[in-house]
């Protein structure tokens, strides 16, 4: 045990230890029963406990300073980060806003030179398209971001098993993605998963985003597996990979928006999923950890109210 | 050949939008900033107006309120820059006939300008018509939906509907006669429309019917476009 937690207990038995090590060698004759303090004279066990008292008390304070020190500090952390948090969201909200005005004018005078005589397949012309199309997709989702918060929750009991499949469904949509293999396997025994608390519509993103991740840094003949069980009165959705992995020193940044890992920058993306995915979970009171092993692969733990649990 | 009035403050917009206008048919004038619309408003007397919301000296909002004000009920679609719900939905409040995000897809754009000038000539030809979107209860019928108490209402009694589905029936309702996209209504009720698969507006379609009794068979209000979105289709009337 650390010497911290001993503290304490060592503030709480001090008196009783002193009073009961005077009593006894009161007792035993080794100790007179008063002395002389000073011009004064005193009873033994009188000062034994005062003395441990004292000791005590002070012992009391100096927990008592550090509790407080500790809780202010994770206080100033938390708040810390909060601001953090809103100063890197109005950052975006701004990107967001400056981006929309060149690209709608990129967008239209792609469109008119598409529209000219002879320039409708220009290869080039495609390319810049397709490019401001990923630029738009980037601009879209870092307002969706924004607008999660801005839009109340619509909370309704919620069966995951159809979230889950509608998840599964849109993420395992594209051709290229057709020799994954994915399992989702949902709790039935000994009894059903009963039903989340929660936005069906977001959860669908939710569980979309983290599933395209999933899918998206699985090499081909690769195993997505989705396991959804209740787990201390909450619901535990797991989203298990076979993929590349996320290097430990990105671990700590998966949840920051537009950062990607160092293994992941060839491989298409905004950088926004994991933010998006960590907002939504929030907003229901829940929680998020990836655990992960580079070259093995990556599960992402959502952990949800049920449909019974009164606090979201 | 039908007239726009585009305003905006970037000149390489306007450079670019208004030869792709003219190659969809409309005749196009241009303008800078608010004052110089509310001239040619009165001087060049276009079918609809396009404006962009932030524009220096007299902003997209403020020029389309002096000309509802003048009783100019002229067709405005308002191109809007932040986007939040919040904003979107102060652009209709305040007489938009429709608005569009930028960035947007340049034939979305003009898709939304045949739209609103089918509309505006269906209810009497008139640019001079009020839109519905600057009344605050929208009557269709035995239904009828208060846009700000946020209450929709079957013969007199009040129905119970969550606000996506309250969203989805006003917006349908401000493009009666119009077939709305999935993809649109997510976008324009749901917000962080990207992600969600158009499963979440079939889901609340089923509630309105289920709430507005409306057979998908024969409808009254709810069309099913097969393939491509779903139409109000009775005669939308806006009250005070």
């Amino acid at each position: 045990m650390k010497a911290r937690a001993w503290l304490p207990l060592a503030a709480a038995g001090l008196p009783l230890v002193l009073g009961l090590a005077a009593s006894g060698l009161l007792q035993a004759g080794v100790l007179p029963n008063f002395v002389f303090v000073g011009r004064y004279h005193a009873d033994l066990a009188a000062l034994a406990s005062l003395a441990g008292l004292t000791l005590s008390l002070l012992l009391g304070a100096v927990i008592g300073v550090r509790g407080w020190a500790g809780w202010q500090l994770a206080r100033a952390r938390a708040a810390e980060q909060q601001t953090e948090a809103a100063a890197r969201r109005r950052f975006l909200q701004r990107l967001d806003h400056e981006l929309k005005n060149p690209l709608t004018v990129i967008r239209l005078g792609l469109t008119n030179l598409q529209q000219q005589p002879g320039l409708g397949q220009d290869p080039s012309l495609a390319r810049i398209g397709q490019q401001a199309q990923r630029l738009q997709k980037l601009v879209k989702d870092l307002r969706a971001l924004g607008e999660l918060e801005e839009h109340g929750l619509e909370r309704g009991a919620v069966p995951l098993a159809g979230v889950l499949d509608e998840a599964v469904a849109l993420a395992h949509s594209a051709p290229e993605r057709a020799d994954r293999v994915v399992n989702v396997d949902v709790q039935q025994v000994p009894w059903p998963l009963p039903p989340m608390l929660g936005d069906r519509d977001l959860l669908v993103v939710l569980f979309s985003n983290l599933m395209d991740n999933a899918f998206k840094f699985t090499p081909a003949g690769g195993r997505v597996a989705v396991r959804a069980t209740e787990d201390s009165r909450q619901a535990l959705i797991e989203v298990a990979d076979n993929g590349l992995g996320i290097p430990a020193a990105d671990l700590d940044h998966v949840y920051e928006e537009l950062y990607r890992a160092d293994n992941a920058r060839e491989i298409p993306g905004s950088g926004l999923g994991l933010a998006l995915a960590q907002r939504i979970v929030a907003l229901h009171h829940g929680a998020i950890a990836v655990r992960s092993r580079q070259g093995q692969g990556t599960v992402v733990s959502v952990r949800l109210p049920l449909a019974g649990d009164q606090r979201a | 050949m039908p007239k726009l009035l585009i305003a905006d403050d970037e000149a390489d917009l306007l450079a670019e939008l208004q030869p792709l206008l003219e190659r969809a048919g409309f005749d196009v004038v241009t303008a800078g900033d608010g004052q110089q619309v509310l001239d040619l408003a009165a001087t060049a007397r276009p079918d609809l107006i396009i404006l962009d919301v932030l524009m220096p000296r007299l902003n997209g909002r403020e020029t389309l309120r002096r000309l509802r004000q003048r009783n100019d009920w002229t067709p405005v679609i308002l191109l809007t820059q932040v986007g939040t719900p919040a904003e979107r939905a102060m652009s209709l409040q305040e007489g938009a006939d429709d608005y569009l995000n930028k960035p947007f897809e340049p034939m979305e754009l003009i898709a939304r300008v045949q739209a609103v000038l089918r509309r505006t000539a269906a209810v009497g030809g008139a640019a001079q018509q009020q839109p519905l979107s600057s009344f605050r209860r929208l009557v269709s019928g035995a239904l009828s939906l208060d846009r700000h108490t946020r209450q929709a209402s079957l013969n007199a009694h009040p129905l119970t509907l969550t606000a996506r589905a309250l969203g989805v029936l006003e917006f349908l309702m401000l493009h009666a006669g119009e077939t709305v996209a999935r993809d649109r209504l997510l976008d324009e009720v749901w917000g962080w429309a990207n992600a969600v698969e158009t499963r979440a507006v079939d889901i609340r379609i089923v509630e309105l019917r289920k709430a507005l009794d409306d057979d998908p068979a024969h409808p009254r209000f709810v069309q099913t476009v097969i393939g491509e979105g779903y139409c109000f289709v009775g005669r939308v009337e806006g009250g005070a």
